[in-house]
């Protein structure tokens, strides 16, 4: 079955970009020209 | 429009319109159309709204206008885009005083960045938010100078600063960031 699955175009492969690396993870990240990075923050107080 | 290789010309309003170059050193809009006769095409009857009084309709627009040469000034096209399509908004809880307390985002909770960023907070539940962080420098309006427009921004500082100017300064909290896709998944 997977034989006869049509191949679009949109299954080529990854976008050829290169992203520029963060110089640290999830902390201070690199945003070239038009690129948009969603992060979710979570907080949870100290245990006193 | 650009000419003389450095010179650029953006005119943009506030609504969609179609816009053309008749002649030289001119450009048309076409804010509102009105025909006063069919035009034998498919609209069968002609498109001319008015009101009450027999006055066609009166639409007013707002635009913007920049002149400038591209290797000495920044062009304002997408900041007049977002400034139009997401104006500054600000929601408050019915009865609350956060119009009349003390600013509830500082600018010093916002660390330095060298570049034109988007900050977009979305809260998620109890101590918990996403935050949406854009590059707005748009590549269209120069040739590739991806390398000198890519910043870096100190996210980890400015999600426990969003923390602390909440929290009456404090900053006694484990966070957690993870990076997420686009919609959140």
């Amino acid at each position: 079955m997977m034989q006869n699955k049509f191949a679009w175009k949109t299954v080529a492969g990854p976008t050829p970009a290169t992203y520029p690396e963060d110089p640290e993870v999830n902390s201070l990240i690199s945003l070239q020209p038009q690129r948009i990075r969603l992060f979710r923050v979570t907080y949870e107080a100290k245990a006193s | 429009m650009r000419s003389l290789e450095y010179m650029q010309v953006t005119l943009m309003n506030d609504r969609s319109q179609g816009a053309s170059v008749l002649a030289d050193g001119s450009i048309e809009f076409m804010i509102n159309r009105r025909l006063l006769f069919a035009d034998s095409g498919a609209q069968d009857e002609p498109l001319n709204e008015v009101d009450e009084n027999g006055f066609p309709v009166q639409v007013n627009t707002r635009f913007h206008m920049q002149y400038f040469e591209t290797i000495a000034r920044k062009s304002l096209q997408r900041k007049v885009q977002r400034m139009i399509d997401e104006p500054l908004q600000l929601f408050v809880a019915s009865g609350s005083d956060a119009l009349h307390a003390a600013s509830p985002s500082p600018a010093w909770s916002v660390p330095g960045f060298d570049g034109e960023l988007k900050l977009h907070l979305m809260p998620e539940g109890k101590n918990a938010i996403l935050i949406r962080a854009e590059n707005l420098y748009d590549l269209f309006d120069d040739n590739d100078r991806t390398e000198e427009h890519t910043f870096t921004f100190e996210l980890g500082k400015y999600a426990m600063n969003l923390y602390s100017v909440n929290n009456g300064g404090s900053t006694d909290v484990d966070m957690k960031i993870t990076e997420r896709s686009l919609s959140n998944n």
